[in-house]
């Protein structure tokens, strides 16, 4: 008995490694009887392996009760009162809500000119596992009365398509429970903002900018290659001897041809408009869009969001890891925050105010599309939260200049355009940041004068 | 386990139409299933959303998402039974629909009520207790309509785990194939082995990536016991060369996260790798499964 009083006293020591920590059930079983659950419950301790005694198959049984207890009794649904009905309709594989209501509304769904809401699947399903939303299906067409046939998750997980969409699921709804506000790319009918003057990409994609790119790139190395060893090779000993290190490390960067990283707005539209239409295999197309939590979140015309999400089901046989061309074409479509680029220090705006006006919506620069729709939809008068939040963003104003030095390291480290790779692995997730870093270009070396002048 | 045997828990697949491809991978919605296989050491991994509290991911509820492996062992063993679904399912619920919707509807109704009912003796019940807890001799008559009026507003409708609709499908009987095809899909017949091998040796295995894995093997219940070993993907070690590279970073990583980074292998009898199907590993006593651990000796 005393073990277990050890056990529970102890207290939980965060060093510890995710798997480390046990999921402590009885913590979360309590919630049941409770209301709400305002804090995460601490998690308990494991051990090292079972050792046949009575008090260890305790604790594991009553880990077990816990763990149980606490599924048994975590009903999904609704009380009537605030029960939101939703519509499975088979034929476009979307819901609608006759009569919408709730938060989630705020950065979920999209409505008809009737009131009616629409969900994306993902939504749907997502909303309807947390309880939120009450699911029902109803076959033919929306206006013929609905019928109250409920379905239950199994139901809905039925109906995904496949095993591709099931796992882009996951993930959805891992990032949903997390708080981001997450889009699916193939399924947005917003107007989303891209950082690229026009959307309608195949149409600029036609012959010129590739066989631009194929004569310019040809040069680029013949010239290097034809230049460099004529001239520098039978020179290196001499440069040795007598001009010393720098300048022979930095022909030699001449000489190792390396992809030049984008890093200017201009680079990163460049390539972009270069990129062919190579199709990439469909499940390694950017999945999803996700932004950070935010107040004033539009759902029809979003910003960039902050993050793009690639998902790849390791298990799947007929999939692969993405190999190098394909992560260069899932950079090269990627449209998100860039967050790496400066905002030149001469453009009197904000933050917001610089992205806005270089973000496109619908071909037409941001501030333009969002002051048009503005005036056609009255703005609502902000909140005080709001009027605070821009304030905020508009006091913090004063840059911080970083040495040169410290800002190229800074570079080196975090490197340039970058996406989340969720790698899936029978239900758990594992999310790695895929960056483009620029250590060929970069030249770090110790130069006396600089610092001196310092 | 002989339980289990008497009644198998069902183990749900989607198949294609022609039940030619496996659509999903294997599930289970059912709670009771999920504790009863749990206690003979198969875990899953649960992924949906507790509604309890519905803004973490530590603690999720139904489904259930199982391993090929897992699926494959409870089968072999005859714990479990697969429920072959074939798909499109929407377009089978909307055929049910079309015939059936008034009689579904009806059915749902007389469900919902009936939990109602349920629901509302159970609140009045309660309701008197808490007033005779108080000293105060509750009237039903009087403000009866009142009270009523608020528990009927707060009567709870369930969105439920289990299909009922699914029920009205004609199942198909299960042979071999289906097996084959989840293997084919999602994993291969050595790495099966290698988790029966373990699995027999007591331990419990989950999912591995996260580790640089195939699995990673718990000596017990993962909610009570630290894990063991990363097992790497089988090695058909006669054949197959080991990279040096992995070697280093697989050994390197286990030993951080304190695991044994374990190399599997199956050493082919007589028989042909084809020759593979559910009537053989069930009879097999000829593979000859060999592990081998490295760990990173940190020596001079």
């Amino acid at each position: 008995m005393s073990k277990v009083k050890q056990l529970e006293e102890e207290p939980v020591n965060s060093d510890l490694e995710e798997d480390e920590i046990a999921n402590d059930w009885s913590e979360i079983a309590k919630l049941s009887a409770t209301k709400y659950a305002a804090v995460l419950p601490k998690r308990g301790e494991k051990e090292y392996e079972p050792d046949g005694t009575n008090i260890q198959e305790l604790l594991v049984y009553r880990a077990r009760r816990a763990m149980f207890d606490a599924l048994t009794h975590s009903p999904r649904g609704a009380v009537l009162k605030s029960q939101i009905k939703a519509y499975y309709l088979p034929d476009i594989h979307k819901a609608i809500l006759p009569n919408p209501k709730g938060n989630f509304m705020q950065t979920m769904g999209y409505a008809d000119s009737s009131g009616a809401l629409y969900l994306q699947f993902y939504e749907f399903v997502y909303l309807a596992e947390r309880g939120t939303i009450t699911p029902y299906i109803h076959s033919g067409s929306i206006s013929v009365e609905y019928r109250d046939i409920p379905l239950s998750v199994e139901d809905m997980y039925a109906l995904f398509n496949s095993q591709n969409e099931l796992d882009n699921y996951s993930v959805y709804s891992h990032l949903k429970r997390l708080g981001f506000i997450v889009q699916a790319t193939d399924m947005s009918t917003s107007a989303k903002a891209s950082f690229f003057p026009t959307s309608v990409k195949k149409a600029r994609l036609n012959v010129t900018p590739q066989i631009y790119s194929h004569l310019t790139s040809f040069f680029k190395t013949h010239s290097l290659t034809f230049f460099n060893h004529i001239f520098y090779t039978p020179y290196i000993d001499a440069f040795k001897r007598n001009i010393g290190a720098i300048p022979l490390y930095k022909s030699l960067n001449k000489l190792i041809t390396c992809y030049d990283v984008p890093k200017t707005i201009e680079a990163i539209r460049k390539e972009h408009s270069t990129e062919r239409s190579r199709e990439t295999e469909q499940f390694l197309r950017i999945a999803f869009d996700v932004w950070k939590p935010q107040v004033n979140f539009k759902k029809k015309s979003p910003e960039l969001p902050d993050f793009q999400v690639v998902v790849y089901n390791k298990n799947i046989a007929s999939q692969h890891f993405p190999n190098y061309s394909d992560f260069k074409t899932i950079f090269n479509s990627l449209d998100y925050k860039f967050d790496f680029l400066k905002i030149p220090d001469d453009v009197d705006s904000n933050e917001v105010e610089w992205w806005d006006s270089n973000t496109y919506n619908e071909g037409i620069p941001r501030y333009m599309y969002l002051a048009s729709t503005k005036s056609k939809h009255s703005k609502k008068p902000s909140s005080q939260q709001d009027i605070k939040i821009e304030r905020k963003m508009k006091r913090q104003k004063p840059k911080k200049s970083i040495s040169p030095r410290l800002q190229q390291m800074r570079d080196l480290k975090n490197g340039y355009r970058s996406f989340l790779l969720a790698v899936m692995d029978n239900g758990i997730i594992s999310f790695v940041k895929i960056v483009e870093a620029d250590f060929g270009s970069q030249n770090v070396w110790y130069s006396p004068k600089q610092n001196k002048k310092k | 386990m002989d339980g289990l045997k008497q009644k198998p828990v069902e183990i749900k697949v989607f198949v294609s139409e022609d039940a030619n491809e496996v659509i999903l991978s294997p599930l289970i919605f059912d709670i009771a299933s999920i504790e009863a296989i749990r206690k003979i050491g198969i875990t899953g991994t649960l992924s949906g959303t507790l509604p309890l509290a519905t803004q973490q991911n530590l603690f999720l509820s139904v489904p259930l998402k199982l391993m090929v492996e897992e699926a494959i062992w409870l089968y072999i063993n005859g714990c479990a039974k697969f429920s072959v679904m074939n798909g499109p399912i929407s377009s089978r619920f909307s055929e049910l629909l079309d015939s059936q919707s008034e009689q579904l509807e009806q059915e749902s109704k007389l469900r919902l009520q009936k939990s109602f009912e349920l629901q509302k003796k159970y609140k009045q019940e309660q309701h008197i207790l808490k007033m005779k807890k108080l000293g105060i001799e509750s009237r039903i008559d009087k403000g009866a309509s009142e009270s009523n009026a608020l528990i009927e507003s707060s009567l709870f409708v369930r969105t439920s785990d289990t299909s009922d609709l699914m029920n009205h499908f004609s199942n198909q009987q299960i042979s071999g194939k289906i097996i084959n095809y989840l293997v084919a899909n999602y994993s291969s017949w050595d790495n099966y082995l290698l988790f029966q091998s373990l699995r027999e040796q007591n331990y419990i295995m989950s999912p591995g990536a996260r580790f640089g894995g195939k699995y990673i093997a718990y000596p017990g219940d993962p909610l009570n016991y630290h894990s063991h070993m990363t097992v790497r993907n089988a090695l058909d070690y006669y054949n197959e060369p080991i990279d040096m590279l992995e070697l280093a970073c697989g050994a390197r990583l286990g030993t951080t996260v304190k695991k044994l980074w374990v190399i599997g292998g199956v050493k082919h009898g007589n028989r042909e790798k084809s020759d593979r199907t559910v009537q053989n590993l069930l009879l097999n006593k000829e593979d000859d499964v060999s592990f081998f651990s490295v760990e990173w000796a940190g020596f001079g």
